[in-house]
């Protein structure tokens, strides 16, 4: 019989006409149906088109109803294999629930105009500030009131007197003054300095900034409020009477609670009746005092007028409704609120979290696409195609996406919320309301289905090009390897490594070359893109090298355990769950160790440039207390009992030694250019003692050495570039720090006090021969130094340091240098008797203690509370005139948060590990039951498991650890970024990590629970 | 038996791996199925008969040699074309039933209808009416672990025949069936062949064999005899009448 084909009008015209048109069901019909011309003549017929025949493109609602299909498989295969979802629902939903709950929080700091106007203004309608005398072109931010400008070009005038509030507004108009203070109270244990605020603070007016809580408003000078939390501190209760020491002693009644909404509830704060705690008006200070108007409203033209007379203001009408920016004149400051950069913490936070969500999640999608690979080619064999396929898993990733969207949102707001609620501590300006911000929590959501869809991405794509006959018959065969990944990966690494130690060479070039180019400048993006973009690279790379990898591990445990050898094979033969799951590891312990190596780069920068007070552990109390005041420095005031210090000292920690030191004060008001009564009358004649540098000892780069040039304040010149490294400016103390004491006075014992060791042979010999100990190299020429009177008016512009000067009389000693084992700020030392036969004019100035041992903190605060009690030992507003310093050395801040990144870091590679071993588990049910067939035993699932969690976390954690010291050791290059490795944490990460993980999994692997039920399909 | 030849082998030779280690699964087979004919094919395991019904159904492409069906070369055609195939004209029945566990029966038997795009009605419709021809309407909206294996078949053929479907390949349809749950299943397919469909049914058994009208035999990968069974009634009467 010969054949007879039937030409098919065209199997693509089919899929053009609508599907719908078709109403034929039976096969009897249909066939009636057909038009004479379907049949075709054949292959001849087909070549002749000259190519391959393709369908045309399906039209979108057939693709739409594809993507239905889909996404009812993917979410009813979710529900049904509820253990795997519930898992990836996890994963997605911990990034998305700590960035939702970071924008809950970051939003709630952020206030709304309403909540700006009620706790900076209650319920007043404006609130000035003098901050400068008139001003015509000044002008401020319509929004920000500590943002103005006294216009261009031009400092505020101070010639003129500032404007008093009061004269600025009609007469009448009610105006209430508030200053911030402090006071000493006697406390139920002891005295206390408290924060105060003068003025009616108590004002209805001012209402949601203080609320008035119980009681009243002081009536008199005599009556005080305070808040909540500061009755206990004071030992006392409302009515209650107590006791002020400064800045004037009397007695106060407590007539009511008041409460700072600005200020947590735990703040003891205490308000009085303007003048009443300070004894001034706030005509007196005027520029720091707040000036509240409840009753005038402020528009903006008015605001400007104030200006023009040296006041801001925060003006209720203007905050409600602002002028245009373009006619405001004067650009508001750049808006970098604790909102915005939370959110970018929260970010790149997240962004991490994603990623390693996305490797996890991939390897559970991987063992997900494995079960249903029947099923997929089971859609294949009804007319899907690849495309299709490729829908059903990614559309799981879409699903479970989502549901992990809605637990994460759900999660981080109800955690945002308590967080919240333990933090705020009735601070109305830490949060100031609950704000939700609905449209990120979308595209938080929208994040968590792109986090999901793109963990499915991959192992959907792999899917879909799975062999369809064998997936039908339930074989299972193992992925390809693939020769060109390795290739690329390998490139890519290499490339990676370069890169990023490129980049850190550069950034050190860079700054080193330029000591110009400053932090910020655009150049320095260039080795800062490198030095990320090369690590990421890296890392990419080692993913695509990850099965050769795994592949090379097989192959050297070929001839291990039986365990050892299945494991590796079985990670090496599933690439789609190991790797990722090493792949997670390995970019955590990356972070985890970059992050590490920075912290004790920095701890050990700043261990460099720290600068010590004494030898470690001394006790140190400076006898002397320089006052500050708004006009600059005050008077020299001086500690009188320097023996009571001593007593206090030894009564709060065990001292070795203690001396009193003496030293040749040096005049800090003149050489800091201050006016002084020494510049005229008597004093005009008298004369300071300051040590003399040498002129060959004299640092190049400073003014008045002999080699100094212009071009050396060009940091690319070679001559800057030497003198970097000359010896003479490596310690500036001795040209650079004036009105700190240099020269000290004393016997062997105050020297070795100093020294924090004993003094050399020699510096004992010329102290009592009658010379000098210098304490740096640079003061000492010829084995002899010299000391320099000066007059105050040859002081007043600086530190005489020009050779050629000629002071009031020179005194050369003999000299030896003895240096500490750190610099310290002390110049030189003299005996007592040479002092004297020079004509030093010396007086106690400290008192250095040594100790048995580093005082503990329980010491230090005994011995700062014993300071505190000393009598005398306060200086009006300026606080105590005292106190005690412990020498610690530079604090070891790094510690803490190496381990605690060691921490975080164990708990992610164990999540890591977690998933992927219970993925592994789950994926090979069917070779377990087939082991515990064969007879194999729980030993044997044990080093199965031992070994399973070593090959994938150990080599992730090694190859992580290798990748995150690549950047630091790249910018350790640069000199400010020592490379510092913090090698104990990082082999406990690199090495610990997985063994201990390996034990875990060695000790919670379960009997075997052999099934004779076949797997699912789904 | 129409004179329609709705498939066609021609010289197709399937072999796996290259050189020494290479595997022949089929050695130019030749084969036609008209409409209303059922073929059975039947030899020992590895004899080719399942890539046979693969390469039938444009999930395989051979080796060499040709595969028609109603009159379209598969080697001319793309992957998305062959699937629109499988979509419209063949339709695969397997030993393990393979119903989609997420997918009520309705739904499995609309698959392919709705992967064509056909209007959702119109397509529960279409798959009630095929759901209604293996008896199976009251079990519609059941998911297939709620169904029998007997019940999961049939509604496997009932999705091999949606629509406009008239090529049914059937690989052990009865495998994994009781022997009369298996008759019911032949049966149905023996009714969808006589209605103008065209099929063939690989088995090894003769029993099963017997409800075909031509019997293939193959061993290793060739034809080596075939024998058209003369009435299907008399062979099965001693069986039903034990």
């Amino acid at each position: 019989m010969k054949p007879r084909y039937r030409r098919r009008r065209s199997a693509h015209a089919a899929d053009a006409t609508e599907p719908d048109d078709r109403t034929e069901v039976s096969i009897h019909s249909f066939l009636a149906t057909r038009p004479a011309d379907y049949y075709s003549a054949g292959r001849e017929a087909t070549e002749k088109r000259g190519r391959v025949s393709r369908p045309p493109r399906p039209s979108l609602r057939t693709r739409l109803a594809r993507q239905r299909i889909a996404l009812t498989i993917a979410r009813r295969t979710s529900i049904h294999a509820i253990g795997r979802s519930a898992l990836i629902i996890a994963m997605v939903a911990l990034p998305v629930a700590g960035l939702a709950g970071v924008a809950l929080v970051g939003d709630s700091m952020t206030p709304t105009v309403a909540e700006t106007i009620t706790t900076e203004l209650g319920n007043t309608q404006a609130r000035i500030r003098i901050v400068t005398s008139p001003s015509p072109k000044m002008v401020q931010s319509p929004t920000v009131q500590d943002w103005w400008s006294s216009g261009p070009d031009e400092s505020p005038s101070q010639a003129t007197e500032l404007r008093e509030p009061a004269s600025l507004f009609p007469a009448g108009t009610r105006i209430l003054p508030l200053y911030s203070t402090s006071v000493t109270a006697t406390t139920a244990t002891g005295i206390a300095h408290l924060e105060a605020i003068e003025g009616p603070s108590w004002d209805p007016s001012l209402a949601g900034h203080f609320d008035v809580i119980d009681g009243r408003g002081p009536l008199t000078d005599q009556e005080i409020m305070v808040t909540a939390s500061t009755l206990p501190r004071l030992g006392a209760e409302l009515g209650d009477t107590v006791k002020l020491a400064s800045p004037a002693p009397e007695s106060v009644t407590i007539v009511g609670i008041l409460d700072n909404q600005t200020e947590s509830d735990s703040t003891q704060m205490i308000f009085g009746r303007e003048g009443a705690l300070s004894g001034k008006s706030a005509a007196e200070r005027l520029r720091q005092t707040d000036f509240y108007v409840p009753d005038t409203s402020l528009n903006w033209a008015e605001v400007q007028a104030l200006n023009k007379e040296g006041a801001t203001v925060l003006s209720r009408a203007v905050l409600s409704n602002p002028p245009a920016p373009e006619t405001v004149g004067f650009s508001a400051p750049p808006f970098a609120s604790s909102f915005l950069i939370l959110l970018f913490v929260g970010a790149i936070a997240a962004g991490f979290g994603a990623f390693e969500v996305i490797l996890l999640a991939g390897a559970a999608f991987t063992v997900t696409a494995r079960q249903q690979q029947r099923t997929l080619a089971t859609i294949a064999s009804v007319g899907a195609t690849r495309s299709t396929l490729f829908r059903v898993l990614s559309s799981s990733g879409i699903v479970l996406g989502a549901f992990g969207g809605i637990v994460g949102i759900a999660v981080g707001i109800a955690g945002g919320a308590v967080f919240m609620a333990l933090t705020g501590e009735g601070n109305a300006t830490r949060y100031f309301g609950f704000h939700l911000p609905w449209l990120l929590m979308l595209a938080i959501a929208a994040f968590a289905v792109v986090i999901g869809w793109l963990s499915a991405l991959m192992p959907a794509r792999n899917a879909s090009r799975f062999d369809i006959v064998s997936a039908l018959r339930g074989a299972r065969r193992p992925p390809v390897p693939s020769i060109r990944r390795p290739v690329v990966g390998l490139i890519l690494l290499i490339l990676g490594v370069t890169l990023g130690l490129g980049g850190g060479v550069l950034f050190a070039v860079l700054l080193e070359a330029g000591r110009g180019v400053p932090y910020g400048h655009p150049l320095l993006w260039v080795p800062i893109v490198l030095l990320i973009a090369g690590p990421i690279l890296a890392q990419l790379g080692v993913v695509l090298c990850g099965p050769l990898l795994l592949r090379g591990a097989a192959r050297l445990m070929r001839h291990s355990g039986v365990g050892a050898r299945l494991a590796s094979q079985d990670a090496a033969r599933n690439p789609g769950r190991s790797v990722p799951a090493l792949a997670a590891t390995m970019t955590t312990i990356f972070v985890a160790v970059f992050a590490m190596s920075m912290m004790a780069s920095a701890e050990q920068s700043s261990a460099q440039h720290y600068q010590y007070g004494a030898a470690l552990g001394v006790v140190q109390v400076r006898l002397t207390h320089q006052v500050w005041t708004n006009d600059g420095l005050g008077p020299l005031l001086r500690y009188p009992d320097p023996s009571l210090v001593g007593d206090t000292i030894r009564s709060s920690v065990d001292v070795a030694d203690l001396r009193i030191l003496a030293s040749v004060n040096e005049p800090a008001d003149i050489l800091n250019g201050q006016q002084s009564p020494a510049l005229s009358g008597s004093d005009a004649a008298k004369t300071y003692a300051m040590p003399v540098i040498p002129a060959e000892n004299l640092c190049p780069s400073v003014p008045g050495s002999t080699e100094y040039t212009d071009a050396i304040e060009d940091p690319a010149s070679e001559a800057a570039k030497a003198a970097r490294t000359d010896w003479r400016c490596q310690d500036s103390f001795p040209w650079e720090s004036f009105g700190v004491d240099h020269i000290w006075v004393g016997d062997t014992a105050d020297l070795a006090m100093i020294l924090g060791h004993a003094p050399t042979d020699d510096a004992q010999r010329v102290l009592a021969e009658g010379g000098a100990v210098s304490f740096y190299p640079s003061y000492v020429a010829n084995s002899q130094l010299s000391i320099s009177w000066w007059s105050a008016s040859q002081l007043a512009n600086g530190p005489v340091l020009d050779p050629k000067a000629n002071p009031a009389r020179t005194v050369t000693l003999d000299a030896v240098v003895d240096q500490p084992v750190h610099p310290l700020y002390f110049g030189l030392f003299v005996s007592n008797k040479t002092a004297d036969a020079i004509g030093l004019d010396y007086q106690d100035s400290m008192v250095m203690a040594s100790t048995k041992r580093m005082p503990t903190d329980a010491q230090s605060d005994a011995l700062t509370q014993a300071m505190l009690n000393l009598p005398d030992n306060r200086s009006s507003e300026q606080g105590t005139l005292i106190a005690a310093q412990i020498e610690r050395g530079p604090a070891p801040f790094a510690e803490p948060w190496v381990w605690g990144l060691v921490g975080l870091s164990a708990l992610i590679a164990i999540a890591a590990a977690a998933v992927a071993i219970g993925l592994a588990r789950f994926d090979g049910r069917q070779d377990d039951a087939t082991l515990s067939s064969l007879g194999a035993g729980r030993r044997l699932r044990r080093n199965f498991a031992f070994w399973q969690a070593l090959v994938i976390t150990g080599a992730g954690a090694v190859l992580g650890a290798g990748m995150g010291l690549v950047p630091a050791l790249a910018l350790g290059a640069n000199p400010d970024t020592p490379f510092a490795a913090p090698w104990l944490q990082i082999g406990l990460t690199a090495v610990a990590l997985p063994l201990a993980i390996a034990c875990g999994s060695w000790l919670f692997t379960r009997r075997s629970r052999v099934s004779a039920r076949r797997v699912t399909i789904a | 038996m129409s004179d329609e030849l709705l498939l066609q082998l021609d010289g197709v030779s399937m072999q796996y791996g290259k050189g020494e280690t290479a595997i022949t699964a089929l050695s130019g087979v030749d084969l036609q199925v008209h409409a209303g004919e059922l073929v059975a094919i039947m030899g020992a395991s590895g004899s080719g008969k399942s890539t046979l019904l693969t390469i039938a159904g444009g999930l395989t492409t051979p080796t060499s040699g040709e595969v028609i069906v109603e009159g379209e070369w598969l080697s001319t055609m793309a992957a998305a074309g062959i699937a629109a195939l499988r979509r419209r004209t063949l339709g695969f029945v397997f030993q393990d039933f393979n119903l989609i566990p997420a997918l009520t029966a309705l739904e499995n038997v609309t698959l392919p209808l709705e992967l064509d795009g056909w209007k959702r009605r119109k397509a529960r419709s279409v798959g009630l009416d095929a759901l209604c021809a293996v008896e199976l309407t009251d079990r519609a909206d059941r998911f297939p672990d709620d169904l029998s294996g007997g019940q999961q078949q049939r509604v496997a053929i009932a999705r091999a025949i949606v629509g406009t479907r008239r090529l049914i390949l059937a690989d052990e349809p009865t495998g994994a069936l009781d022997s009369t749950t298996g008759e019911v299943v032949l049966r149905m397919l023996r009714g969808r062949v006589d209605n103008g469909a065209g099929g063939i049914l690989v088995t090894h058994d003769a029993r099963h064999a017997a409800w075909a009208d031509r019997i293939v035999f193959q061993r290793d990968g060739r034809i080596i005899d075939e024998s058209a069974v003369p009435s299907v009634d008399q062979l099965l009467i001693p069986a039903t009448g034990a």
